[in-house]
Protein backbone atom coordinates (compact mmCIF):
# COMPACT_ATOMS: atom_id res chain seq x y z
CA UNK A 1 0.00 0.00 0.00
CA UNK A 2 1.50 3.58 -0.71
CA UNK A 3 0.69 6.09 1.27
CA UNK A 4 2.15 9.65 2.55
CA UNK A 5 4.42 7.92 4.77
CA UNK A 6 5.91 5.60 1.92
CA UNK A 7 6.75 8.85 -0.03
CA UNK A 8 8.97 10.39 3.09
CA UNK A 9 10.31 6.93 3.82
CA UNK A 10 11.22 6.64 -0.23
CA UNK A 11 12.93 10.79 -0.01
CA UNK A 12 14.80 9.68 3.16
CA UNK A 13 16.26 6.43 0.93
CA UNK A 14 16.74 8.59 -1.82
CA UNK A 15 18.69 11.34 0.21
CA UNK A 16 20.72 8.47 2.35
CA UNK A 17 21.39 6.77 -0.88
CA UNK A 18 23.08 10.27 -1.94
CA UNK A 19 24.92 11.50 1.06
CA UNK A 20 26.35 7.67 1.67
CA UNK A 21 26.62 6.47 -1.69
CA UNK A 22 28.79 3.64 -0.30
CA UNK A 23 26.41 2.92 2.82
CA UNK A 24 26.06 4.12 5.87
CA UNK A 25 28.68 2.43 7.65
CA UNK A 26 31.13 3.98 5.12
CA UNK A 27 32.12 7.90 5.44
CA UNK A 28 29.81 9.90 3.73
CA UNK A 29 30.30 11.87 0.37
CA UNK A 30 31.03 15.02 2.05
CA UNK A 31 32.50 13.63 5.17
CA UNK A 32 30.24 14.87 7.91
CA UNK A 33 28.20 12.97 9.41
CA UNK A 34 24.02 12.81 8.59
CA UNK A 35 21.50 11.79 10.50
CA UNK A 36 18.43 11.39 7.92
CA UNK A 37 14.99 10.39 8.86
CA UNK A 38 11.50 10.80 7.87
CA UNK A 39 9.60 13.40 10.57
CA UNK A 40 10.98 16.59 13.06
CA UNK A 41 14.49 16.78 14.49
CA UNK A 42 14.30 16.71 18.95
CA UNK A 43 15.72 19.77 20.25
CA UNK A 44 18.29 18.17 22.42
CA UNK A 45 19.35 16.17 19.73
CA UNK A 46 19.86 18.80 17.34
CA UNK A 47 21.46 20.80 19.77
CA UNK A 48 24.09 18.19 20.79
CA UNK A 49 24.52 17.32 16.67
CA UNK A 50 25.06 20.76 16.17
CA UNK A 51 27.72 20.77 18.80
CA UNK A 52 29.35 17.99 17.95
CA UNK A 53 29.02 19.10 13.38
CA UNK A 54 26.53 16.40 13.09
CA UNK A 55 24.30 17.05 10.03
CA UNK A 56 20.15 16.22 11.04
CA UNK A 57 18.07 15.81 7.74
CA UNK A 58 14.67 15.56 8.40
CA UNK A 59 11.36 14.69 5.27
CA UNK A 60 8.43 16.32 6.22
CA UNK A 61 5.21 17.03 4.20
CA UNK A 62 3.87 20.34 4.12
CA UNK A 63 0.17 21.00 4.66
CA UNK A 64 -1.98 21.38 1.90
CA UNK A 65 -2.34 18.67 -1.13
CA UNK A 66 -3.95 18.66 -4.18
CA UNK A 67 -6.38 15.84 -5.17
CA UNK A 68 -5.33 14.44 -8.26
CA UNK A 69 -7.67 11.76 -8.70
CA UNK A 70 -8.15 10.80 -12.54
CA UNK A 71 -7.68 6.94 -12.83
CA UNK A 72 -10.21 4.03 -12.15
CA UNK A 73 -9.90 1.83 -9.36
CA UNK A 74 -9.25 -1.07 -11.10
CA UNK A 75 -7.52 -4.11 -10.12
CA UNK A 76 -3.64 -4.95 -11.70
CA UNK A 77 -1.45 -7.81 -11.37
CA UNK A 78 1.28 -6.98 -8.93
CA UNK A 79 2.79 -9.86 -7.76
CA UNK A 80 2.31 -13.29 -9.42
CA UNK A 81 1.53 -16.30 -7.60
CA UNK A 82 4.93 -18.24 -6.35
CA UNK A 83 4.15 -21.86 -7.68
CA UNK A 84 7.25 -23.99 -6.21
CA UNK A 85 5.36 -27.67 -6.70
CA UNK A 86 4.46 -29.17 -9.13
CA UNK A 87 1.82 -32.34 -9.92
CA UNK A 88 2.55 -34.97 -12.86
CA UNK A 89 -0.09 -37.54 -13.91
CA UNK A 90 0.81 -40.72 -15.36
CA UNK A 91 -1.41 -43.67 -15.66
CA UNK A 92 -3.46 -44.05 -12.45
CA UNK A 93 -0.30 -41.99 -10.44
CA UNK A 94 0.40 -38.61 -9.37
CA UNK A 95 3.85 -37.65 -8.59
CA UNK A 96 4.67 -34.78 -6.55
CA UNK A 97 7.66 -32.80 -6.81
CA UNK A 98 9.49 -29.03 -6.46
CA UNK A 99 10.32 -27.67 -3.27
CA UNK A 100 7.17 -26.80 -0.37
CA UNK A 101 5.91 -23.31 0.44
CA UNK A 102 3.15 -21.91 1.26
CA UNK A 103 0.61 -20.28 -0.10
CA UNK A 104 0.06 -23.09 -2.23
CA UNK A 105 -3.33 -25.50 -3.24
CA UNK A 106 -3.29 -29.40 -4.42
CA UNK A 107 -6.20 -29.88 -6.32
CA UNK A 108 -7.19 -34.01 -8.14
CA UNK A 109 -9.87 -33.94 -10.53
CA UNK A 110 -10.60 -37.75 -9.85
CA UNK A 111 -13.56 -39.25 -12.41
CA UNK A 112 -15.19 -35.83 -11.99
CA UNK A 113 -14.93 -35.11 -8.48
CA UNK A 114 -12.40 -32.28 -6.70
CA UNK A 115 -10.15 -32.96 -3.99
CA UNK A 116 -8.09 -29.99 -3.03
CA UNK A 117 -5.49 -29.96 0.28
CA UNK A 118 -3.95 -26.17 1.42
CA UNK A 119 -0.13 -26.74 1.65
CA UNK A 120 0.62 -26.08 5.53
CA UNK A 121 3.64 -24.94 6.75
CA UNK A 122 6.33 -27.77 7.39
CA UNK A 123 4.73 -30.29 5.32
CA UNK A 124 6.71 -32.70 3.29
CA UNK A 125 5.78 -33.41 -0.67
CA UNK A 126 5.13 -36.90 1.34
CA UNK A 127 2.54 -35.30 3.74
CA UNK A 128 0.80 -33.27 1.08
CA UNK A 129 0.59 -37.09 -1.01
CA UNK A 130 -0.68 -38.98 2.29
CA UNK A 131 -3.33 -36.17 2.52
CA UNK A 132 -4.81 -36.13 -0.63
CA UNK A 133 -4.69 -39.52 -0.59
CA UNK A 134 -6.82 -39.61 2.34
CA UNK A 135 -9.37 -37.46 0.45
CA UNK A 136 -9.85 -39.62 -2.16
CA UNK A 137 -10.54 -42.68 -0.15
CA UNK A 138 -13.44 -41.36 1.18
CA UNK A 139 -15.16 -42.49 -2.51
CA UNK A 140 -12.63 -44.80 -4.03
CA UNK A 141 -9.60 -46.96 -2.94
CA UNK A 142 -5.80 -44.66 -3.03
CA UNK A 143 -2.78 -45.46 -1.40
CA UNK A 144 0.46 -42.80 -0.84
CA UNK A 145 4.05 -43.65 -1.32
CA UNK A 146 6.62 -41.53 -0.37
CA UNK A 147 5.55 -38.23 -3.18
CA UNK A 148 3.16 -40.21 -5.23
CA UNK A 149 -0.44 -41.24 -4.86
CA UNK A 150 -1.87 -43.80 -6.86
CA UNK A 151 -5.78 -44.43 -7.68
CA UNK A 152 -6.02 -47.71 -9.05
CA UNK A 153 -9.72 -47.52 -10.06
CA UNK A 154 -9.94 -44.04 -11.41
CA UNK A 155 -10.96 -43.60 -14.91
CA UNK A 156 -9.65 -40.05 -15.09
CA UNK A 157 -7.14 -37.56 -13.13
CA UNK A 158 -6.45 -34.25 -13.59
CA UNK A 159 -3.99 -32.48 -10.76
CA UNK A 160 -3.55 -29.17 -10.62
CA UNK A 161 -1.13 -26.51 -8.62
CA UNK A 162 -2.67 -23.05 -7.53
CA UNK A 163 -0.82 -20.70 -5.35
CA UNK A 164 -1.54 -16.74 -4.27
CA UNK A 165 -0.27 -13.68 -5.84
CA UNK A 166 -0.88 -9.79 -5.07
CA UNK A 167 -3.27 -7.42 -7.04
CA UNK A 168 -2.64 -3.52 -6.85
CA UNK A 169 -5.38 -0.59 -7.57
CA UNK A 170 -4.91 2.64 -7.11
CA UNK A 171 -7.79 4.44 -5.28
CA UNK A 172 -7.00 8.09 -4.72
CA UNK A 173 -4.27 10.58 -6.53
CA UNK A 174 -2.57 13.59 -4.70
CA UNK A 175 0.16 16.23 -4.90
CA UNK A 176 1.84 17.17 -2.25
CA UNK A 177 5.09 18.86 -1.34
CA UNK A 178 7.44 17.37 0.95
CA UNK A 179 10.23 19.75 2.70
CA UNK A 180 13.74 18.22 2.87
CA UNK A 181 15.63 20.74 5.90
CA UNK A 182 19.30 20.41 6.16
CA UNK A 183 20.28 21.51 10.06
CA UNK A 184 23.52 22.21 9.83
CA UNK A 185 26.29 24.45 12.55
CA UNK A 186 27.78 26.11 9.59
CA UNK A 187 26.71 27.98 6.36
CA UNK A 188 29.89 25.94 4.74
CA UNK A 189 28.38 22.17 5.79
CA UNK A 190 25.32 22.98 4.27
CA UNK A 191 26.42 24.30 1.32
CA UNK A 192 28.22 20.99 0.75
CA UNK A 193 25.50 18.80 2.21
CA UNK A 194 22.32 20.46 0.49
CA UNK A 195 23.68 20.50 -3.58
CA UNK A 196 24.63 17.15 -4.03
CA UNK A 197 21.01 16.20 -2.82
CA UNK A 198 19.03 18.96 -4.38
CA UNK A 199 20.70 17.14 -7.85
CA UNK A 200 19.91 14.06 -7.41
CA UNK A 201 16.61 14.74 -6.28
CA UNK A 202 16.13 16.99 -9.74
CA UNK A 203 17.66 14.13 -11.67
CA UNK A 204 15.03 11.27 -10.44
CA UNK A 205 11.82 11.81 -12.44
CA UNK A 206 10.28 8.94 -10.63
CA UNK A 207 10.11 7.87 -6.71
CA UNK A 208 9.93 3.93 -6.57
CA UNK A 209 7.60 3.45 -3.48
CA UNK A 210 7.63 0.47 -1.72
CA UNK A 211 4.99 -1.05 -3.09
CA UNK A 212 6.21 -1.09 -6.49
CA UNK A 213 4.09 2.50 -7.61
CA UNK A 214 5.55 5.27 -8.49
CA UNK A 215 5.65 8.98 -7.51
CA UNK A 216 6.44 11.81 -9.96
CA UNK A 217 8.90 14.24 -8.00
CA UNK A 218 9.46 17.73 -9.33
CA UNK A 219 11.69 20.99 -7.98
CA UNK A 220 9.34 23.82 -6.04
CA UNK A 221 11.92 25.80 -3.86
CA UNK A 222 14.78 26.00 -1.76
CA UNK A 223 14.62 28.45 1.27
CA UNK A 224 17.97 29.52 3.28
CA UNK A 225 16.88 29.70 6.88
CA UNK A 226 19.18 31.91 8.92
CA UNK A 227 17.27 33.03 11.42
CA UNK A 228 18.84 31.00 14.02
CA UNK A 229 22.44 31.99 13.47
CA UNK A 230 23.14 32.68 16.98
CA UNK A 231 22.35 29.16 18.40
CA UNK A 232 24.76 27.77 15.44
CA UNK A 233 21.78 26.62 13.48
CA UNK A 234 22.03 27.21 9.60
CA UNK A 235 19.13 25.59 8.00
CA UNK A 236 18.03 25.15 3.92
CA UNK A 237 15.34 23.54 2.78
CA UNK A 238 14.64 21.42 -0.60
CA UNK A 239 11.00 21.47 -1.08
CA UNK A 240 9.77 18.84 -4.09
CA UNK A 241 6.30 17.84 -4.84
CA UNK A 242 5.89 14.47 -5.41
CA UNK A 243 2.25 13.43 -7.16
CA UNK A 244 1.36 9.38 -6.02
CA UNK A 245 -1.60 7.08 -5.87
CA UNK A 246 -2.44 6.15 -2.46
CA UNK A 247 -2.39 2.15 -3.75
CA UNK A 248 -4.87 -0.90 -1.73
CA UNK A 249 -3.09 -4.48 -2.09
CA UNK A 250 -4.90 -7.57 -1.80
CA UNK A 251 -3.80 -11.96 -1.96
CA UNK A 252 -5.43 -13.31 -4.82
CA UNK A 253 -5.56 -17.09 -4.69
CA UNK A 254 -5.49 -19.17 -8.09
CA UNK A 255 -8.50 -21.15 -8.63
CA UNK A 256 -7.87 -24.55 -9.12
CA UNK A 257 -11.78 -26.25 -8.92
CA UNK A 258 -14.63 -24.85 -10.30
CA UNK A 259 -17.95 -26.10 -9.05
CA UNK A 260 -20.81 -25.59 -10.45
CA UNK A 261 -24.79 -26.83 -8.98
CA UNK A 262 -27.31 -27.54 -10.64
CA UNK A 263 -31.35 -27.99 -9.99
CA UNK A 264 -33.70 -28.64 -12.12
CA UNK A 265 -36.67 -30.59 -13.44
CA UNK A 266 -40.44 -30.03 -13.11
CA UNK A 267 -40.26 -29.50 -9.49
CA UNK A 268 -37.19 -28.24 -8.72
CA UNK A 269 -37.73 -27.48 -5.01
CA UNK A 270 -38.19 -31.66 -4.97
CA UNK A 271 -34.94 -31.89 -7.41
CA UNK A 272 -31.50 -32.96 -5.94
CA UNK A 273 -28.54 -30.99 -6.25
CA UNK A 274 -26.14 -31.99 -8.85
CA UNK A 275 -22.52 -31.08 -8.78
CA UNK A 276 -20.23 -30.71 -11.41
CA UNK A 277 -16.58 -29.90 -11.25
CA UNK A 278 -14.41 -29.37 -13.80
CA UNK B 1 6.20 13.37 52.75
CA UNK B 2 7.31 16.72 53.84
CA UNK B 3 5.12 19.81 54.30
CA UNK B 4 7.70 21.77 52.01
CA UNK B 5 7.70 18.65 49.20
CA UNK B 6 4.65 16.93 49.51
CA UNK B 7 4.63 15.34 45.89
CA UNK B 8 6.99 12.84 44.78
CA UNK B 9 8.71 13.47 41.50
CA UNK B 10 10.59 11.10 38.47
CA UNK B 11 12.19 12.63 36.06
CA UNK B 12 12.88 10.96 32.49
CA UNK B 13 14.95 12.27 29.00
CA UNK B 14 14.16 12.02 26.28
CA UNK B 15 16.38 9.22 24.39
CA UNK B 16 18.83 10.97 22.13
CA UNK B 17 21.30 8.75 19.05
CA UNK B 18 24.41 8.36 17.89
CA UNK B 19 23.91 6.64 15.08
CA UNK B 20 24.41 7.98 11.41
CA UNK B 21 22.58 7.13 8.60
CA UNK B 22 19.26 6.78 8.11
CA UNK B 23 17.03 6.91 11.81
CA UNK B 24 13.92 6.05 12.66
CA UNK B 25 10.45 8.44 12.79
CA UNK B 26 12.24 11.92 14.51
CA UNK B 27 9.70 12.99 17.24
CA UNK B 28 9.79 11.93 20.52
CA UNK B 29 7.62 9.54 22.20
CA UNK B 30 7.44 8.45 26.42
CA UNK B 31 8.35 5.17 25.72
CA UNK B 32 11.38 6.43 24.24
CA UNK B 33 12.66 8.37 27.59
CA UNK B 34 15.94 7.38 29.82
CA UNK B 35 15.49 7.89 33.47
CA UNK B 36 17.06 10.52 35.31
CA UNK B 37 15.95 10.22 39.18
CA UNK B 38 13.09 8.92 40.90
CA UNK B 39 11.22 9.76 44.10
CA UNK B 40 12.56 12.43 44.88
CA UNK B 41 10.19 14.92 46.86
CA UNK B 42 9.10 17.68 45.51
CA UNK B 43 6.31 20.75 45.83
CA UNK B 44 4.63 21.44 42.35
CA UNK B 45 2.78 25.11 42.31
CA UNK B 46 0.64 26.66 39.43
CA UNK B 47 2.88 29.56 38.01
CA UNK B 48 0.38 30.67 35.26
CA UNK B 49 -2.27 29.72 32.74
CA UNK B 50 -2.51 31.03 29.57
CA UNK B 51 -3.08 29.74 25.82
CA UNK B 52 -5.41 27.31 24.30
CA UNK B 53 -4.04 23.34 23.71
CA UNK B 54 -1.30 22.35 21.75
CA UNK B 55 -4.22 20.47 19.69
CA UNK B 56 -7.22 22.94 20.59
CA UNK B 57 -10.44 21.36 20.85
CA UNK B 58 -13.61 23.05 21.97
CA UNK B 59 -13.50 21.41 25.44
CA UNK B 60 -10.11 22.39 26.25
CA UNK B 61 -9.14 24.04 29.29
CA UNK B 62 -6.19 26.90 29.28
CA UNK B 63 -2.72 25.13 29.06
CA UNK B 64 -0.67 26.15 32.49
CA UNK B 65 2.86 26.96 33.45
CA UNK B 66 4.21 25.67 36.71
CA UNK B 67 6.89 25.16 39.33
CA UNK B 68 8.81 22.49 40.60
CA UNK B 69 10.81 23.39 43.30
CA UNK B 70 12.93 19.71 44.53
CA UNK B 71 16.69 19.62 46.17
CA UNK B 72 18.99 17.79 44.12
CA UNK B 73 22.65 19.10 42.54
CA UNK B 74 23.11 21.73 39.66
CA UNK B 75 23.86 18.80 37.04
CA UNK B 76 20.67 16.75 38.02
CA UNK B 77 18.31 18.38 35.36
CA UNK B 78 18.19 19.68 31.95
CA UNK B 79 16.20 21.76 29.85
CA UNK B 80 13.34 19.22 28.31
CA UNK B 81 13.84 16.89 30.79
CA UNK B 82 10.02 15.49 31.18
CA UNK B 83 9.20 15.47 35.27
CA UNK B 84 6.40 13.27 36.01
CA UNK B 85 4.74 13.51 39.29
CA UNK B 86 2.79 10.77 41.91
CA UNK B 87 -0.35 11.03 40.30
CA UNK B 88 1.28 10.60 36.52
CA UNK B 89 0.98 13.86 35.03
CA UNK B 90 4.29 15.14 33.51
CA UNK B 91 5.61 18.41 32.66
CA UNK B 92 8.41 19.36 30.34
CA UNK B 93 11.45 21.79 31.87
CA UNK B 94 11.41 24.99 30.07
CA UNK B 95 14.17 26.56 32.23
CA UNK B 96 16.21 24.16 34.80
CA UNK B 97 16.57 27.16 37.04
CA UNK B 98 18.95 26.00 40.27
CA UNK B 99 20.61 27.59 43.33
CA UNK B 100 22.00 26.29 46.28
CA UNK B 101 18.26 25.90 47.82
CA UNK B 102 17.70 23.27 44.83
CA UNK B 103 15.35 23.40 41.98
CA UNK B 104 12.99 25.84 40.64
CA UNK B 105 12.13 24.02 37.27
CA UNK B 106 9.71 26.26 35.50
CA UNK B 107 7.49 23.85 33.46
CA UNK B 108 4.68 23.33 31.02
CA UNK B 109 1.98 20.62 31.65
CA UNK B 110 2.16 18.14 28.67
CA UNK B 111 -1.63 17.57 27.79
CA UNK B 112 -3.10 17.76 24.61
Amino acid sequence: MADLSDVMNALVALVDHTLYPNGDTAPSLTGATFRIYPGEPVPAQLDADLAAGTINVSVFPLDGEINTTRFPKDWHQATPAAITLAAAVTGNTVTLSGTVSTPQNLALLVDGKAYVHGVAAGETLATIAAALAALVSADQPATATGAALTVPGAHMIVARVGGAGTSIREVKRQLRRFRISFWCADPNSRNAAAAPVDVALATTNFLTLADGSAGRLVYHASPLIDKAETTALYRRDLVYSVEYGTTQLESDTEIVVLQENFRGGSTPAAAATVTFNE
Amino acid sequence: MSFLYPRTIAITRPRTSSGSGVQSYGGVVAAAEDPVASGIAASIQLARLGGTGLVPLPADAARSRWRVFFKGPSSLVRDRDIITDDLGVRYQVSAAYWNSLGYACECERLET
